[in-house]
Order: C-alpha cells, then structure tokens, then sequence
C-alpha cells in the first residue's frame, strides 16, 4: 500500500511538470508537508499576491508546528483576501497563534 | 483625541471578536464544580462528541484544573470545595474531516521595458569640432497573465458552541462559540477546545 501511494506521489509529481501547486498539494496529500512547503515558495514566487497559496503555506507551518512562520502566512493571506469567508478563517488564526 | 478614537476602536474590536455572552451579575468566584454533560456525536462522524469531550478534560486537566471522573456520575472539575455548581454543555456545530480546498491560481508576467543607447563621437582635427551622435531604441514587453488549472487538497474544520449553566437557578451565564481549521483534525479539535478553555478559564481566575 504504502509502495503504491509513493508510486502514485511519484507519478504526479514527474506528470505535472514545472507546476509547483500541483507538487504542492501532491505531497499534501501524502503528507509530506516539508516537501509541500518548498513547491509552494516556487508557486510563490510566480503568483505572490494569492491569498489562497499563503493560506495553503501557513497550514502547512501549522501542520509542521512553526507558528512564527504561520503567523506571518496567515497576516499574508488576511492582506490579500478579497473573500470574507478566508479573511475570517485567517484573523481567527491570526488571534490564536498570537496568544501561542 | 487620537489616542481617544484608538481606545474606541481597541474595544470595539475586542468586543466584536471575542463574542462571548455573559451574565454579569453572576459571581463567577462563588462556583465550586463544574459538570460536563456528555458531547453528543456531529451526525456526519459517529465518535466525535468522545473526542470533544475527551479533549475538554485534557485541556482543563493541561490548565491546572482538578477533574474527577467517577463512573457513576459525569466528569466534574473541582475549583474548591463547596459552592455553586455549573454545567458545561458542549455542541459541535461542524466537524469536517476532509474539505476539499480549491485553489485558483495564475501567472502574472509584468513585462519588460529594454532601452539601448548608442553613442559615437567623431572629431574633426581641422576645425576643432567634435560632433557627437547618439540612437536610442526602446523595446518594451507588456506581459502577459496566463491562468493555471485549479490545485485541490483537504482540511479539517473543527466548530463548537460551549454553555455555562447554574444548576440551582438554571440560568446560562456564560456561552461563546469557537472553530478552528487545520491540516489534520485531532489538531483541529484540539486547538478549537483548547480556545475555549482558556477563555473558560479566566472566568474563575
């Protein structure tokens, strides 16, 4: 099984190319969240101003228990939402990594 | 005046976020025990009131509290001995294991402007002079912004609604909701629960 989910992670990252977001989620689902973490800087740097790759960053620091790094994600993300629904999620994250 | 309309606005958003509802003429120092009632399951996973549950007695047992958890009565937290006794009632209001997230995305090429300037300058002996010529040529690339396929992955999200009730009276005096995201739902719950007993908490402090 696991020989399998490696096969399959191993397709899907040779498949999707130079797409950096594809890789990402890829090993979000394998949960190899450090590997997530340096596709999404590549994703990064071609899209800076998306708040949905901050947020996919700052869950992944979360994930991987850096709440520095995840406080600076998530004021990323609050500064670029236009969506009311993500901007809420991130002040909640925002107010509870604070206190942390 | 500034620092007038800076405290107003520190208030007001504090009183916005924490939207805590509060019975103020309860005294709060007078509580002697507090009861959780038993969390029942979120309909869409069976055993998620358990481990609400089970959370809330680790995060007060984590703050310091006294728990007892006999078998024939319902986990207590002991603050004193005595006192008014309250009941902690917990409803989870979401519990998601698996959200699918969808993340649009695209490539933003600015562009690029390109300037050469070429410059000669040729003297003439004779006459003194010295005639100079230049050429400038501009390019500019006004780019280009290419959207991508959509990207998905999954996370957790974790929603309770906690009430505070007098026994005797069987007043609510005290009630607040809480919910939390995460990668993984053991950390979602655990996270959603632990900010409610720290806002819990202060009220016996």
């Amino acid at each position: 099984m696991r020989k399998l989910i490696i096969l399959c992670l191993f397709g899907a990252l040779m498949g999707s190319g130079n797409d950096s977001l594809n890789k990402a989620s890829a090993a979000m689902r394998a949960g190899m969240y450090k590997e997530a973490l340096s596709h999404i800087s590549d994703a990064q740097i071609m899209d800076r101003s998306n708040p949905d790759i901050y947020r996919m960053e700052a869950l992944l620091h979360e994930a991987l228990e850096d709440f520095e790094l995840a406080l600076a994600a998530w004021k990323n993300c609050l500064k670029y939402s236009k969506d009311e629904f993500i901007s809420s999620e991130a002040k909640v994250h925002i107010q509870n990594l604070s206190t942390e | 005046m500034k620092k007038l309309v800076f405290i107003s606005f520190l208030f007001a958003t504090i009183a916005c976020w924490n939207g805590a509802a509060i019975s103020e003429s309860y005294n709060f120092s007078d509580v002697g025990s507090i009861e959780i009632i038993p969390v029942i399951d979120h309909s869409y996973l069976p055993g998620s009131g358990e481990m609400v549950e089970s959370s809330l007695t680790h995060n007060f047992l984590k703050y310091g509290f006294n728990i007892k958890e006999l078998s024939d009565r319902l986990p207590t937290i002991t603050l004193k001995e005595g006192g008014k006794t309250l009941e902690l009632s917990c409803i989870i209001t979401e519990y998601t294991d698996s959200e699918i997230i969808i993340v649009p995305y695209h490539h933003e090429n600015r562009g690029s402007t390109t300037t050469t300037v070429k410059q000669t300058i040729s003297t003439e002996r004779k006459e003194d002079q010295a005639n100079t010529s230049s050429s400038t040529t501009t390019k500019t690339d006004g780019g280009a912004i290419s959207s991508g396929n959509k990207v998905n992955y999954t996370s957790a999200r974790v929603g309770i609604m906690i009430k505070l009730k007098d026994i005797d009276s069987g007043t609510i005096v005290w009630s607040n909701s809480f919910w939390y995201s995460s990668l993984e739902l053991h950390r979602a719950t655990e996270t959603c629960v632990r900010n409610a007993v720290n806002q819990m908490r202060k009220l016996f402090q």
